[in-house]
């Protein structure tokens, strides 16, 4: 067993804070935060920064425009940009979930098209899996998609989704067979955001962050497009699950507020309530564990082992301290806690009232904690065997 | 960054599981606590298997192992409840005398414990703390070096203790003494208490110790010994990890058994997400429980992480312990069935070596709170 980085990861670490804090990235970060309600908070021009230090997909091969290092590598960067305050899910839905499937289950030729552009900078991606009616049971999807020669042609709504109205390409999960078995009929496809019939609609979330109800009218996708074989898209969003699914992106927006409610215990100088100070432990502690559940699962997938039922511990012990973690703010910060960071003279930068509006949607994206049970339950215990 | 056992690794912890699976059914626990709560047959054939020699030097007869692998020793321990002087006369006592002890205490004491012939008693607790800072029990000048007198309490199998490792407060400070058991002035009465384990009151009335009898300098015993005392907390998170992994399996397998409304009981959501969330948290504590020990091999110094780590798995075990019952229903409630011995067993340890709360001021002291 070995816990620690290496000298060269620790290196990079060190590099990646130092970046982090250099007063322009301070600012570009300031500013992005500061933006008023419902104005996108993405900052093409730090996401670019990123690029250009090979960060977004350090753990890409060189080949397709990545660094040719291991998911420890991603790991750090993305732990320390995510904690640091860059918005994550554009790289998250990028890199992490539409890059790494692509990379795992694309062709060649698919991979050569999207991954150095999107190692680049360039091109933001996004996924189109749930739909109105097919949320925790995405299985029941809806959308159709036809042959028409060479070409396929989608017909579909697709909902929640994140950074739609800001990517150039999404990879959509359809129905190509209606008559086989619901898990059966379901296919991949990388679809042209800006193609004819594809219109986005904003909804605006609790968090203030923008999802949007995609719909997919007569939309025409090139018969190159399709990612596997046809009726394999089941199987294969399990497989790219694995691995994108690490609870990283998550963990590290936890350890982000821990570091703000400790903020609103100094501001406030409560450092020597004991309520506070066991509640604050309790919460480091379980950061430090949601952490280590973090880890194994990068590491182990940095020694080529996937294990789904530990990215699902992973992302359900992360994401339920979330949720604690903000109510917690919330009782220290007391009413200044409510004070949004719009407001002329917040508590430790308006982060308590952020951070509570964000963290119940943690535990519903990208796998409820329902379905984390399910599948620790019985995939990992097997309890019905 | 690995965080798999490795392939020696995974040896010591089947060895170990192995053994107190083979050696200690929950059939000896039963007798165990009807009688003197000692095996002398397990201790030694835990001896001969080298599980005291495992962590202590190879100048004393010790196989100089590293830390996580006593870890996984513990963790077996926990698995099977195994009840034993090992925490003290190994863990403590024998970390004590390696870093204090003189050469000639070293050579005389060390391959006893290597090879489980002597066994150690911790009196360290008083009415009201176990904080050794807090210490009363007064060492004050004797005839040959000093005479001690007070009450300690929870003094783990001080009835089978070849020696005592006393605690007392000394004109200088906290002070370490180390002596037979049977030396005049001492007197054991046993606590009842809720698992049933051995746990003594040690009266000390005038009991003179020799000035070659304190382990360190006079005065010296608080840091070392609160050192120690992390070891020890980690060593005791491990054997209650390897606890709540049992009660866990053991409820795991009933509700899979059992059936009522005509389904098996870990078919309902209801239970299914209750073992999902127990198995998770387990996990994770054993990864921490890995994170901490493999700190101990780096040689960094853990202080707040054990406390972190015991506060934790207190927390954890109790809450194990009492779904276990839970799941089992009133078959889990009855002595005869095993979850109550676990639940039990979890109630000492949560507290033993500081309670979660205790043990949590002092991560909250890491923190940077001002």
């Amino acid at each position: 067993m070995d816990f620690g980085f290496t000298p060269e990861q620790e290196a990079l670490r060190q590099e990646v804070r130092a970046f982090l804090g250099r007063d322009d990235v301070q600012a570009l970060l300031r500013e992005t935060h500061q933006r008023p309600m419902r104005e996108e908070m993405f900052s093409r021009e730090l996401h670019r920064m990123l690029a250009d230090r090979g960060w977004l997909a350090a753990h890409w091969p060189t080949e397709y425009g990545g660094g040719g290092k291991t998911a420890i590598e991603m790991g750090i960067i993305a732990e320390e940009t995510i904690r640091a305050g860059v918005q994550h899910s554009p790289w998250a839905l990028t890199v992490n979930i539409f890059g790494n499937a692509v990379l795992l289950l694309g062709s060649e030729e698919q991979r050569r098209k999207y991954l150095p552009r999107i190692a680049s900078g360039e091109m933001l991606c996004n996924v189109l899996y749930t739909e109105p009616d097919a949320g925790s049971d995405l299985v029941s999807l809806r959308a159709r998609a036809v042959p028409d020669s060479d070409d396929w042609i989608i017909n579909g709504t697709k909902t929640f989704n994140t950074i739609g109205h800001l990517a150039s390409h999404g990879l959509a999960v359809v129905r190509t067979d209606p008559d086989a078995a619901k898990h059966k009929g379901l296919t991949l496809f990388i679809v042209d955001m800006h193609a004819p019939g594809v219109t986005v609609r904003p909804m605006w979330m609790l968090s203030d962050e923008r999802v949007n109800e995609i719909s997919l009218e007569d939309v025409r996708v090139p018969g190159a497009n399709m990612v596997g074989a046809p009726g394999e898209g089941w199987r294969l969003i399990n497989t790219a699950l694995a691995v994108e699914r690490t609870g990283l992106d998550f963990t590290s927006l936890v350890a982000r507020y821990l570091d703000d409610v400790i903020g609103v215990i100094r501001e406030k100088q409560l450092g020597g309530d004991r309520f506070v100070r066991q509640r604050i432990a309790e919460c480091y502690t379980d950061l430090e564990v949601a952490r280590l559940l973090v880890w194994r699962v990068v590491s182990n997938q940095a020694h080529g082992k996937l294990n789904d039922i530990y990215s699902a511990m992973s992302k359900l012990y992360g994401t339920e301290l979330a949720k604690r973690l903000t109510r917690l703010g919330m009782e220290i910060g007391g009413l200044e806690a409510l004070l949004s960071r719009w407001d002329g003279n917040p508590l430790a930068g308006g982060w308590m009232e952020a951070h509570h509006r964000q963290s119940p949607g943690m535990t519903i994206a990208a796998g409820t904690t329902e379905i984390m049970f399910y599948l620790i339950a019985y995939r990992g215990l097997r309890v019905h065997k | 960054m690995d965080m798999r056992l490795d392939s020696e690794q995974q040896m010591t912890r089947d060895l170990f599981a192995g053994f107190f699976a083979r050696e200690c059914p929950s059939t000896l626990l039963r007798e165990l606590e009807e009688g003197d709560g000692h095996s002398p047959e397990v201790w030694g054939k835990l001896a001969a298997l080298d599980g005291m020699a495992l962590s202590l030097p190879e100048e004393y007869d010790g196989l100089a192992a590293n830390f996580t692998d006593l870890a996984l020793l513990y963790e077996a321990m926990g698995q099977s409840l195994y009840p034993s002087p090992h925490l003290w006369t190994v863990v403590v006592a024998g970390e004590l005398i390696l870093r204090l002890g003189s050469q000639g205490q070293k050579d005389a004491l060390l391959p006893k414990i290597a090879t489980g012939e002597m066994i150690i008693a911790l009196a360290l607790a008083e009415r009201g703390s176990d904080d050794p800072a807090a210490v009363q029990a007064a060492a004050m000048p004797g005839a040959n070096g000093f005479r001690l007198s007070g009450q300690k309490t929870f003094v783990e199998f001080a009835h089978v203790a070849d020696a005592l490792l006393i605690v007392a407060r000394a004109e200088r400070g906290v002070t370490l003494f180390f002596l037979p058991a049977d030396r005049k002035g001492i007197t054991l009465s046993r606590q009842q208490e809720i698992s049933g384990g051995q746990f003594y009151r040690v009266d000390l009335e005038g009991v003179d110790v020799a000035a070659d009898e304190v382990l360190g300098p006079p005065g010296g015993g608080l840091e070392p010994l609160n050192e120690v005392l992390d070891r020890a907390r980690v060593m005791l998170a491990a054997r209650m990890l390897g606890g709540c992994q049992a009660v866990f399996d053991l409820t795991f397998r009933y509700a899979k058994e059992r059936e009522q409304f005509d389904q098996r009981l870990a078919t309902f959501q209801s239970i299914a997400f209750r073992l999902a969330e127990m198995q998770t948290r387990i996990d994770g504590a054993r990864l921490l429980l890995y994170k901490t020990a493999w700190q101990v091999d780096q040689g960094l110094v853990i202080g707040s992480e054990a406390a972190m780590l015991k506060a934790l798995v207190s927390d954890l075990y109790r809450h194990v312990t009492s779904e276990a019952i839970q799941i089992h229903g009133g078959f889990g409630f009855a002595e005869e069935a095993d979850p109550q011995l676990y639940y039990r067993r979890a109630a000492v340890e949560a507290v033993l070596l500081g309670s979660a709360t205790t043990l949590r001021d002092r991560v909250a002291d890491a923190l940077g709170l001002f």
